[in-house]
């Protein structure tokens, strides 16, 4: 019995694609932590050497159980911060003669939905795991949360002062944007090699930030 | 002692049974001694630093990190659940943003030993079921004490809140306690125990300097109510004398201060008003800083930037404010994510110990552990719990549902080994959980 070896490139094509999802990903923050470190930063890193130490900590294997865990999250939250400060990044583009005004954090919301379409592995499938779903189920509490706080300081506060409330809708905005971009790193920060490759581009963002 | 019981504390071992007794006394002590808050020098920053709670917590963290090092497999036993352990890693990381590292390493430096050393001893004292109750029996003590205190420091010191120097500490602090304390002996089988608690709970209410307080409170017992199903019939009556006390005292001076922060004027430095101000400049921080946060501590740094308006009197101290937008203000959305997570877990932990477990007893501390966590969720909407004495309770009632969860098949009612088995989500089957 012989067993067929596949060469093709038709056949390699779905290994490939959770690659692809991957350097997209990773492709995405990378360019995220650029545009925040070629424009002034609106929140200083007052003590930039903390997130190089843990970036580096997080280079080694994390065992499984809640170590993992936390290295999943501790990743996730490092990736967080130069996302962040690209949140406010604004890119000019010319099409057909007029110039366009793009906020960066659509450009990374983009970037990430369309690694998560090449996300084979993953597409489709939900977090049945019992720590998955309890940080999921957080982050859906931890939104309404602030939601309704907005709400309640919109019903009292304008009653009372009848003054704007102009950053409202942004600040759900941002907290939606977040939530997206968990969801869509979530299972990758699953994955041990996507996990040490984004803490790789961590230390060098953060290195980047000390010698600046 | 029966021969049984000191059996199963030395079989315990490489722990000796008078270290494991030790940490049960520290971990008492650490709760009687919080009812206290920093008095008699309330002011004194030294008093404050290395006062006989400080030095009591930081004992029984010793004694912790020495039977670490002795036996690693207790670390990983006694261990904090990954939620609370992922909110401390936040907490610790957000000080890269932190203008002053000082502050902000104070503030996560007590989280740290409290969220970490604190669980872990509380989780070993609550390992047998005499020192699960001696743990309860500390936590009514500093109940008792603290309303206490209040009722007659202020009949007769001229002292608002007894040992306590803020309406949302003491708030905070009676909150967390009157519930769990509070369902634990309204459950209990003797008369004299239910009286007692249901006179407790009225002298918390009338006591109360805010409303967020008296809300914690009545959230937390009507949790306990709806737990206990036909049995609530105590939890309804001391609602009721809660009631009856309040509508009484309105117009009394003794309840002046509860009366002042429901007037919703911004008379004093701490009623809802103001804090709706100080909820705005929060929620306005978390646009720009949503993953950054202000750093573990520190949000006074930057909080004045975003204000539409100032408070007519001074900005609120960081414990005054919403609990919930402070941690979200200080370590950006990822460190909220992670204490809601915290939160939840241990709430589902008490809920599931009401309902799988076989003895009476367990089910009883289940409600009372689940009222306390529904209380301090409620009483973190208008103050943070996460400050001195009141990050002890807030820690105890957390690790308390874990402990008591862990015991759920342990079906003896006189058994002292702890955390036999536990059975395994959405099956019949059982599990080991923990073994020796």
């Amino acid at each position: 019995m012989t067993i067929p070896i596949k060469t093709s490139m038709a056949s390699m094509w779905p290994l490939t694609r959770p690659r692809v999802a991957m350097a997209l990903a990773l492709a995405t923050v990378c360019a995220a932590s650029v545009a925040s470190l070629e424009h002034p930063r609106n929140v200083p890193f007052a003590f930039a050497f903390i997130p190089l130490t843990t970036s580096v900590i997080m280079w080694l294997r994390a065992a499984e159980g809640p170590l993992k865990t936390t290295a999943r999250l501790v990743t996730l939250y490092l990736l967080f911060l130069p996302i962040n400060e690209a949140m406010s990044v604004h890119v000019s583009l010319c099409a057909g003669g007029s110039q366009i005004h793009l906020a960066f954090g659509v450009i990374v919301l983009l970037g990430l939905v369309l690694a998560r379409l090449f996300d084979t592995d993953n597409a489709g499938t939900t977090d049945d795991d019992e720590v998955s779903s309890g940080v999921m189920r957080a982050w859906l509490v931890a939104v309404a949360i602030i939601a309704a706080h907005v709400v309640l300081l919109r019903g009292l506060l304008d009653a009372w002062y009848g003054y704007g409330f102009e950053r409202d809708v942004p600040v759900l905005g941002a907290l939606c944007a977040y939530y997206l971009i968990f969801r869509l790193l979530w299972q990758r920060s699953g994955n041990e090699i996507w996990r040490r490759l984004a803490c790789v581009l961590s230390s060098l963002y953060y290195l980047a930030l000390v010698l600046h | 002692m029966s021969s049984r019981e000191q059996y199963r504390i030395q079989e315990r071992s490489p722990t000796s049974a008078f270290a494991a007794r030790t940490v049960v006394v520290l971990a008492s002590l650490a709760l009687i001694l919080s009812a206290f808050h920093f008095w008699p020098f309330d002011a004194s920053r030294a008093w404050q630093t290395i006062g006989p709670t400080n030095v009591t917590v930081m004992a029984l963290v010793a004694m912790m990190v020495l039977f670490a090092l002795r036996n690693p497999r207790q670390l990983r036993e006694y261990a904090p659940h990954v939620s609370v352990m992922a909110y401390v890693v936040i907490t610790v990381l957000s000080l890269t943003f932190a203008p002053k590292l000082s502050r902000g390493l104070s503030f996560s430096g007590k989280l740290v030993l409290i969220a970490i050393g604190g669980y872990a001893a509380f989780m070993f004292a609550a390992s047998t079921r005499r020192g699960l109750q001696a743990l309860y029996a500390a936590a009514t003590a500093a109940w008792a004490l603290a309303v206490g205190g209040c009722v007659i420091g202020r009949l007769f010191f001229a002292r608002d809140f007894g040992f306590f120097t803020e309406a949302s500490k003491y708030g905070s602090y009676v909150a967390i306690l009157t519930p769990l304390c509070g369902a634990t002996m309204l459950t209990s089988p003797r008369l004299p125990g239910k009286l007692v608690g249901m006179l407790l709970i009225a002298a918390t209410a009338v006591s109360a300097g805010t409303v967020g307080c008296i809300l914690a409170v009545v959230v937390g017992l009507c949790v306990a109510a709806i737990s206990l199903g036909r049995h609530a019939w105590p939890v309804g009556l001391a609602l009721l004398f809660c009631f009856i006390g309040v509508v009484m005292l309105w117009h009394a001076q003794f309840i002046s201060p509860l009366r002042g922060d429901a007037r919703l004027s911004e008379k004093d430095g701490t009623n809802l008003r103001q804090q709706y101000i100080e909820w705005q400049a929060l929620v306005n921080l978390l646009e720009e800083r949503t993953a950054t946060g202000s750093g573990a501590g520190c949000m006074n740094e930057y909080r004045s930037e975003y204000y539409y308006r100032l408070p007519k009197l001074n900005t609120l101290d960081p414990f005054n404010q919403n609990g919930w937008l402070t941690i979200a203000a200080e370590t950006g959305i990822l460190g909220l994510v992670c204490f809601v997570w915290m939160m939840s877990y241990h709430m589902t932990m008490a809920w599931r110990t009401r309902h799988r477990s076989r003895p009476a007893w367990v089910r009883r501390y289940g409600v009372a552990n689940l009222a306390a966590l529904a209380g301090a969720c409620v009483a973190q909407a208008f103050s943070s719990f996460l400050f001195n004495g009141v990050l002890i309770v807030a820690i105890l009632a957390l690790s308390l549902a874990q402990a008591v969860a862990l015991r759920l098949e342990d079906s003896s009612d006189d058994a002292q080994m702890p955390y036999r088995q536990i059975p395994a989500r959405d099956s019949g089957s059982t599990v080991p959980l923990r073994e020796r």
